[in-house]
């Protein structure tokens, strides 16, 4: 346990994660829909695959459109597109992305809050030290811009601990940092878990609905 | 002849002095009366003035999420308007929204522009709906709801707009939108609340509801009928956001004694707040079937 805390504060920001988009057929709102991406971080490609994409809006009246999501999995055969059944098929991906392209502004605050309400929804202890720590690096990475994305990759090591890139092109900040097992399906659990509001229910719908 | 003609003479003068005397007598009461109507008039004008300037166009640039440029006159107008005026204009700008169509002016407008225009007077409706004063509505309420008003229908419709600026544009696009970094944010939160609690518990909430049918696809028809549950759902956000509050720590006096004192102040502060919240969970709670 004291191995873990000590790994997820003091791994450093060693390398930049790249993504490698492969560009697909399809758009939304302006976005290209990939059919999957290389990625690289800590050192190592991972190539994984698009399984779904949607567009996050938000109700005010009328629908705020917010940005275009991309998931992508490492085994796109074992991700299962079903409402109940697709965070627990997460526990045989080796590595998970979800790419946000925003449509508009957001500042740092209003992202980290929308993952906090997402956190609340699906019962997860906010003072979990991966959580806290995984909320501050959303936070640090600064402000979403109309046009920019912010990447988020998890990917399981061979020791059983967890790696989470975070990057936001907008502020060209990236972080990297080790956490303990299970932090993937925390996370993920903001787009494929309990909706938090009925715009994120409407895009988990589209995730799962396997058009791209 | 000539007496009863002087005498008719000075009958008819003195009724018309005293008609005079009684006219002069009677003056105050009358301009009280006309200043009432000028004021009345003015009221309106004022009013209609008001609501109008609203609508221009350079306050309607930025409707989303929040409608920045309108907010601050519908607060003022909702804050000064007469109650017993509010019921009549909601029923004709609502009529208005529902019933002119793109081509009302013998050319059909753009799409965008015609359904940019009603969004506009939907959300300056939901702006004076929303910033009503609470003694204001409810004066509205009993004459128009309790006792069935001419406006009955458009008053459960402005209950349903408060209902959807409080949640949607004060709370969620506002407020929640970022985290709570200090006790006023929690207050904040909590005072429109209790405004949606207000609505939430009125005896008739299921006859509580909105539909606009005038725009153009894509938006197509506005309509929501009131769930009461709002109000719980709310508490339970602003508990659980108060409970992650962000320490403040910063020194706004300079002097560490001063500091400490408005820190205790603030945690007091913050301690009645949570109690308050604590007490309304509970409540909608206990009477969940």
């Amino acid at each position: 346990m004291k191995k873990w805390i000590v790994a997820a504060l003091v791994w450093p920001a060693l390398t930049y994660a790249d993504w490698k988009m492969t560009p697909g057929p399809n758009e939304i709102e302006g976005v290209n829909i990939s059919r999957g991406a290389a990625i690289e971080a800590l050192g190592k490609t991972y190539e994984l695959q698009t399984v779904g994409a949607g567009l996050r809006s938000k109700k005010v009246v009328f629908d705020v459109k917010v940005y275009v999501a991309q998931l992508l999995m490492s085994d796109s055969a074992k991700f299962v597109k079903t409402p109940n059944g697709a965070l627990k098929s997460l526990a045989d991906e080796q590595a998970a992305a979800i790419r946000l392209t925003f449509v508009r502004d957001v500042g740092a605050d209003t992202v980290m809050s929308s993952f906090q309400d997402a956190f609340d929804a699906n019962k997860i202890d906010q003072k979990d030290a991966d959580v806290a720590s995984f909320l501050n690096d959303v936070r640090t990475l600064g402000d979403a811009r109309s046009g920019g994305s912010i990447a988020i990759l998890i990917a399981k090591q061979p020791d059983g601990s967890e790696v989470v890139a975070l990057e936001n092109t907008a502020s060209n900040k990236t972080t990297e940092r080790v956490y303990r097992s299970g932090v993937m399906e925390k996370i993920m659990s903001i787009w494929l878990g309990v909706p938090a509001d009925s715009g994120i229910q409407k895009l988990k719908d589209q995730l799962l609905s396997g058009k791209l | 002849m000539r007496v009863i003609l002087g005498g008719m003479f000075l009958l008819l003068s003195a009724c018309g002095t005293q008609k005079a005397i009684d006219s002069v007598q009677d003056m105050p009461g009358k301009m009280d009366n006309m200043q009432k109507q000028m004021d009345n008039m003015k009221g309106k004008l004022t009013e209609a003035l008001t609501f109008e300037a609203m609508l221009k166009p350079e306050y309607g640039k930025d409707l989303s999420p929040v409608p920045f440029d309108l907010m601050p006159f519908a607060k003022q107008f909702a804050e000064n308007a007469d109650p017993a005026n509010i019921p009549e204009l909601f029923y004709i700008w609502i009529k208005k929204l529902n019933e002119v169509t793109i081509d009302a002016n013998g050319t059909p407008e753009p799409v965008e522009q015609f359904n940019h225009r009603k969004m506009q007077t939907y959300m300056a409706l939901q702006a004076v709906a929303g910033f009503l004063p609470r003694a204001k509505l409810n004066q509205i309420l009993f004459k128009e709801v309790v006792h069935t008003g001419r406006y009955q229908t458009a008053v459960l419709q402005l209950c349903m707009l408060r209902v959807q600026f409080l949640r949607d544009v004060l709370l969620e696009a506002d407020l929640f939108s970022e985290p709570f970094d200090g006790v006023g944010k929690v207050e904040g939160a909590v005072k429109y609340a209790e405004e949606l609690e207000h609505i939430a518990r009125l005896p008739y909430t299921e006859a509580i509801s909105i539909k606009i049918t005038g725009f153009a696809e894509p938006i197509g028809v506005i309509e929501e009928k009131l769930d009461s549950s709002v109000a719980l759902q709310t508490w339970r956000k602003i508990k659980s956001k108060s409970e992650r509050a962000l320490a403040n720590d910063v020194s706004w006096t300079g002097k560490p004694d001063q500091d400490e004192k408005l820190r205790l102040e603030r945690e007091g502060r913050m301690q009645s707040s949570l109690t308050l919240i604590n007490e309304r969970i509970s409540a909608w709670e206990k009477s969940a079937p």
